[in-house]
């Protein structure tokens, strides 16, 4: 995520803001990339270049709420997913009081804690992870695309 | 000897000694195990973040006092006064000056007998915080309470030694008794936290600093 | 859930001795039990205040542990076992509340450590620590199946950007990309897309084919020993390829 900050600080990499401009984001603060990595500035950084309209949680940074997929608690799975849902009521309420439509978060625990969120508590959110944002807004050379345009 | 004399002789000694001995064996014990076993504070260790981290607590510059500001406020009272007034009253200056010629300044006694008051007051402000509200109950053992009386009973005695209230030579033994029994526990206990809040700040103000995160 | 029954004091006490380390020692003498970590605590809150959730409990009962080392039995174990796993994701938030600075994380880490020496983890951290120990990487995937996704990913990628790589093994490059093993297994679209991003920016990198699992449940798990086998499997891939950076999936 340093990375991608740097590419774009660099202007190596270029992206179309207007993709989703009609979009409210936010943006999760993983434990352990924010406040146990110290790279929660990269984060905004990149989301100056790539949202318009963007709502901070409340606390966000270093002090966030965990959103109760840490510590291992994904993968765990069995008879602690109920735990985890339980836990991650706070993160849910905060997510929907920002009003938003997209939540940006670029770690897979809280990415696949924040999608069960999203169905138990009825968000009705897109999860979202810098890079699948990216593969969108990224303006891409014309010399660089392929000839044949194929959709997928 | 009389029970003041022994009080204010060898007993004072006694206190003081444990008091200091144990703080320091503490702090060695610390030191060591740490050495072998907590080799990341010495890997990360960090003048900036040991003493950003001690400042932010000592001052109440933390987002706990921004949540919680009439805890803060009444913790930083408390412990100004609980350390401030036995130090400066008078009548403790005057037993430092007959005992070793030595002497400081002290606070006029109107004011050592109000921050007397205050502290206790303080004192009960915890005991009933612990009483009452339910997360701090669920922490709370009887060595909590014990601790709490023991700190507070030197002022108590004090207090009432200062006014003359009850029989001034039972009430004078009693202060002398329970500010050494303090003094004889702090190594002991979670007391030792005047001490031991420093290296905890110290240790996990680094931690986090190394993350570039504030710990406070 | 837990892997072997049984409970073995003998091995217990050990390990309570091997994990004493100072900082526990002095986090668990001075706890004031102020209260302060209560509504820091995502657990408590979303339990609308259930004072057993708040940080401060969970730190009692692991100097129980140390305290009582003796007379824990297999019932104690079992609900210690179910706090350190299922009610702390050590996240640390408590520890800036603490005025003491008290790492809640650290003692859960402790307590996790000594449901380990009993053999009593989540099955499925297990399979993790034993695919990370088999395979390198948290989720069984083998040298030949991660290939395979790598070369599938840079395919579907060329049909968009017919100049894209995913250059594998490539020594002395700038960057080395790992990534989290549930991405080949769940979201190989991630790969790809990290890929166009390092293409686009014009970026000298390469994946490894050892060590790309940038993960450690081990340490969640708080088996140690594992934690350490797996970052430095990380590094090795690293060393071996004589990368400048290595950077981490999101």
């Amino acid at each position: 995520m340093t990375l991608f900050a740097e590419y774009l600080r660099e202007g190596r990499l270029k992206l179309d803001k207007s993709v989703f401009a009609d979009e409210r984001c936010t943006y999760q603060d993983p434990c352990n990339v924010s406040r146990n990595g110290g790279c929660g500035r990269d984060a905004r950084e990149i989301i100056k270049y790539l949202c318009e309209d963007f709502k901070e949680m409340e606390p966000h940074g270093d002090y966030n709420f965990c959103c109760g997929g840490g510590g291992g608690a994904i993968p765990m799975a069995g008879a602690f997913r109920e735990r985890r849902i339980r836990s991650g009521k706070v993160k849910a309420e905060q997510i929907r009081a920002t009003g938003a439509s997209i939540c940006i978060t670029p770690c897979h625990n809280c990415y696949d804690q924040i999608r069960d969120l999203n169905k138990e508590y009825e968000l009705g959110i897109k999860v979202l992870s810098f890079k699948e944002m990216f593969e969108e807004a990224l303006i891409v050379p014309e010399e660089l695309k392929a000839k044949d345009e194929d959709e997928e | 000897m009389s029970l003041y004399e022994l009080l204010r002789g060898p007993l004072l000694w006694l206190a003081f000694g444990v008091f200091v001995g144990g703080m320091v064996v503490r702090v060695v014990l610390f030191v060591q195990l740490s050495q072998k076993k907590d080799k990341p504070i010495y890997r990360f260790f960090s003048w900036k973040w040991l003493w950003l981290s001690i400042l932010h607590w000592i001052i109440p510059l933390n987002e706990t006092a921004k949540k919680n500001p009439i805890v803060t406020f009444v913790g930083f009272v408390f412990h100004f006064c609980l350390i401030v007034t036995p130090l400066f009253l008078l009548a403790h200056a005057v037993l430092w000056y007959e005992s070793w010629e030595i002497s400081w300044w002290s606070l006029p006694e109107t004011v050592a007998d109000y921050m007397t008051l205050i502290t206790i007051g303080c004192g009960l402000f915890f005991a009933v915080r612990r009483v009452v509200l339910p997360h701090v109950r669920i922490v709370t053992n009887a060595a909590d309470y014990i601790l709490l009386a023991v700190t507070l009973a030197p002022f108590i005695t004090g207090y009432l030694a200062y006014h003359q209230y009850f029989d001034y030579q039972t009430v004078i033994i009693l202060h002398m008794f329970f500010g050494e029994l303090m003094l004889v526990v702090i190594p002991f206990t979670k007391l030792s936290h005047f001490l031991m809040f420093f290296f905890s700040r110290a240790v996990t103000g680094m931690e986090f600093g190394r993350r570039s995160a504030p710990s406070w | 859930m837990a892997e072997k029954a049984g409970f073995d004091p003998q091995v217990f006490k050990k390990a309570v001795e091997e994990k004493t380390n100072a900082r526990l020692k002095m986090w668990l003498e001075i706890c004031a039990h102020c209260g302060l970590c209560a509504d820091t605590c995502h657990f408590y809150l979303a339990a609308d205040g259930d004072p057993k959730l708040i940080p401060a409990v969970k730190g009692k009962k692991v100097l129980e542990a140390f305290k009582k080392k003796d007379k824990i039995d297999e019932k104690w174990m079992e609900d210690f076992y179910w706090t350190v796993y299922g009610e702390c994701t050590m996240c640390r938030r408590c520890t800036m509340f603490c005025p003491f600075g008290i790492d809640i994380a650290t003692i859960t880490s402790t307590g996790r450590g000594l449901c380990v020496s009993q053999g009593k983890v989540p099955k499925n951290l297990v399979k993790t620590i034993e695919s990370y120990y088999e395979h390198g990487n948290q989720m069984e995937i083998t040298e030949e199946d991660w290939v395979d996704t790598l070369q599938w990913m840079e395919e579907e990628l060329q049909e968009e950007l017919p100049g894209a790589t995913i250059p594998i093994d490539k020594k002395g490059a700038n960057v080395l990309y790992t990534v989290n093993a549930r991405e080949p297994k769940f979201y190989p679209m991630d790969i790809s897309q990290a890929a166009m991003v390092f293409y686009l920016a014009g970026e000298d990198w390469t994946m490894s084919t050892k060590g790309w699992d940038d993960t450690n449940l081990a340490m969640f798990a708080g088996d140690l020993k594992a934690a350490g086998y797996v970052s430095q499997l990380v590094r090795d891939a690293a060393e071996e390829l004589e990368v400048k950076r290595v950077a981490i999936t999101e």
